[in-house]
């Protein structure tokens, strides 16, 4: 991502394996975070429902705050930590096509995820300053990528999307210069 | 008498005293018998006068008379005389020969050879001779013929002579261009039976004693192709007729194909095919699109081809504001940015990569 700009699915090819930039991260991260309130919210309807279903009385959620913060953050922590040590990806990453690695490339594993996950909330912590290094850095790596020893990287599946994109191509009859 | 100059005993006894040599010995003979000289002169000159006055009588009829008359009266004394010469030839020869027996010894201890020997002027003596007469009556043949060659040959030391003959200056004496261009090769040649003289050599025995490998190892085979013209070698081949007599399955049937296919770098090759032009060009396309065509699809393509080009615009808003050398910026991960794009990379990531890793080939 430093000399070349890719400028649809056939230029970015040639950015698999580089480091992610800050709007796809973002954008992830955005995806990530909304599925966790989403799906924890759902948690906790869900064992409502089952707790009102199993009692038979109208049951309402009204566990102490921390409790429910203390939830939250292990929640948080394992949507977070399980999908990277498993295969570097959450569900929001995966859906913008990065993936998380060692420093040096390799594949991260359990204990650079877990380290990763309790680092993002302190970065938070920072007022956005462990951001900085994302878009700064020669690396590319937040306050967390440092903690965890890891970063990100453009991961998705150009191939197939560059095939996808000349077979629509050529299915639509337009001629593209190879 | 030789009164000539170079005759001796007068020049000599007129020469002026000399204390030693030949000349001084002559004229003490000559003072020494001067009386015996001068009676066999008297005699020789009486002779002479004799002979010249018989000759003027004897030519006339006269005398011839006289002689006839002379001659038959001393025809008896001439018959006694016959007899006592036989008699005298028949008893005085071994008599002579006794006396010269006995005395010979002594003279020949008498004499000095030497001396004698060393008076004789030997190259006028030679001069004096036709040595090509004396030659051309030589019957060689014959002389030839009475030589026992074999025996001669016999006795020669063969191999001292050669030791003794230079044969390095012999043989640069020779002319072996004249000698070889006066040479009919091709008569000579064909008076040989080649085949009889190859089937008498054991080329078996001929082979073993030759090191094939030491006279390969001193040929320069660069230098040999370089000499052949290969084009020309193979325009001459009747290729056509050359496959013919190829059985290709037998041929095929004894290649190790796991063999060659483990020697071919099979990522290599993959990499030299245009697999975008494959795809756009081909049915590939169609069947790509077909089983992959779907909204999300290509809104996911989308998506993440427009997130990848608004981090490119920002990096590069950012990387200009900070001055920083474009090319310098590590690209990614050295694991991951070696290699170039979009290839699945077998030897780094599927090895490391855990379970579940391994479903989208990370580019590198």
């Amino acid at each position: 991502m430093t000399a070349t700009e890719p400028r649809g699915p056939t230029d970015a090819v040639s950015l698999q394996g580089h480091y992610a930039g800050p709007v796809t991260r973002l954008l992830g991260y955005v995806v990530d975070q909304s599925l966790v309130v989403a799906l924890f919210a759902a948690g906790t309807a869900l064992v409502v429902w089952g707790v009102s279903l199993v009692t038979s009385r109208e049951v309402h959620w009204s566990v102490s705050a921390w409790v429910t913060a203390a939830a939250f953050v292990v929640w948080q922590f394992s949507y977070y930590a399980y999908p990277w040590a498993v295969s570097g990806r959450t569900p929001g990453m995966a859906l913008v096509g990065i993936r998380v690695v060692t420093a040096e490339g390799d594949p991260a594993a359990p204990r650079h995820a877990a380290l990763r996950a309790f680092a993002l909330p302190l970065t938070f912590l920072t007022l956005g300053i462990g951001f900085l290094p994302i878009l700064l850095g020669r690396h590319h790596r937040a306050l967390h990528d440092l903690v965890g020893g890891t970063t990100v990287v453009y991961s998705w599946d150009a191939r197939a999307a560059r095939w996808r994109f000349l077979a629509r191509q050529q299915d639509a009859g337009v001629a593209h210069p190879v | 008498m030789d009164e000539s100059p170079r005759g001796g005993s007068r020049e000599e006894a007129e020469a002026p005293e000399q204390p030693e040599g030949p000349g001084a010995g002559r004229r003490s003979d000559a003072d020494d018998h001067w009386g015996v000289d001068a009676a066999i002169g008297a005699a020789s000159v009486a002779a002479r006068t004799a002979g010249g006055v018989a000759g003027a009588v004897g030519g006339s009829g006269a005398g011839r008379a006289v002689g006839s008359a002379a001659r038959w009266i001393t025809r008896p004394l001439s018959r006694q005389g016959e007899d006592v010469r036989a008699r005298i030839e028949d008893q005085a020869a071994p008599a002579a020969q006794e006396v010269l027996r006995q005395v010979t010894p002594g003279v020949a201890r008498a004499v000095d050879i030497n001396a004698i020997l060393s008076e004789v002027d030997v190259d006028l003596l030679l001069d004096r001779i036709d040595v090509n007469r004396v030659v051309d009556r030589v019957d060689v043949g014959r002389v030839v013929a009475k030589v026992d060659v074999d025996a001669l040959v016999s006795r020669v030391g063969v191999q001292a002579l050669i030791d003794r003959v230079d044969v390095g200056a012999l043989i640069a004496r020779v002319d072996l261009n004249g000698l070889l261009a006066s040479v009919d090769l091709q008569a000579l040649l064909d008076r040989i039976d080649l085949n009889a003289l190859l089937a008498s050599v054991d080329l078996q025995a001929l082979l073993d004693r030759i090191d094939l490998n030491g006279l390969l190892a001193s040929v320069d085979l660069q230098a040999l192709l370089d000499r052949i013209d290969l084009n020309a070698l193979l325009a001459s081949v009747d290729l056509q007729a050359l496959l013919d007599r190829i059985d290709l399955d037998a041929l095929l049937a004894s290649v190790d194909l796991d063999a060659v296919l483990a020697g071919v770098d099979v990522n290599a090759m993959v990499q030299r095919i245009d697999t975008d032009a494959l795809v756009a060009n081909t049915e590939l396309g169609s069947l790509v699109a077909r089983s992959t065509s779907g909204v999300a699809s290509e809104a996911l393509d989308a998506l993440r081809s427009q997130g990848v080009g608004l981090d490119s615009v920002i990096m590069r808003v950012v990387n200009r504001a900070l001055r920083r050398d474009l090319a310098a910026l590590p690209p990614g991960p050295p694991h991951l940015t070696g290699p170039p794009l979009a290839l699945p990379a077998p030897n780094l990531e599927l090895d490391r990569a855990p379970e579940g890793h391994e479903d989208e080939g990370v580019a590198s």
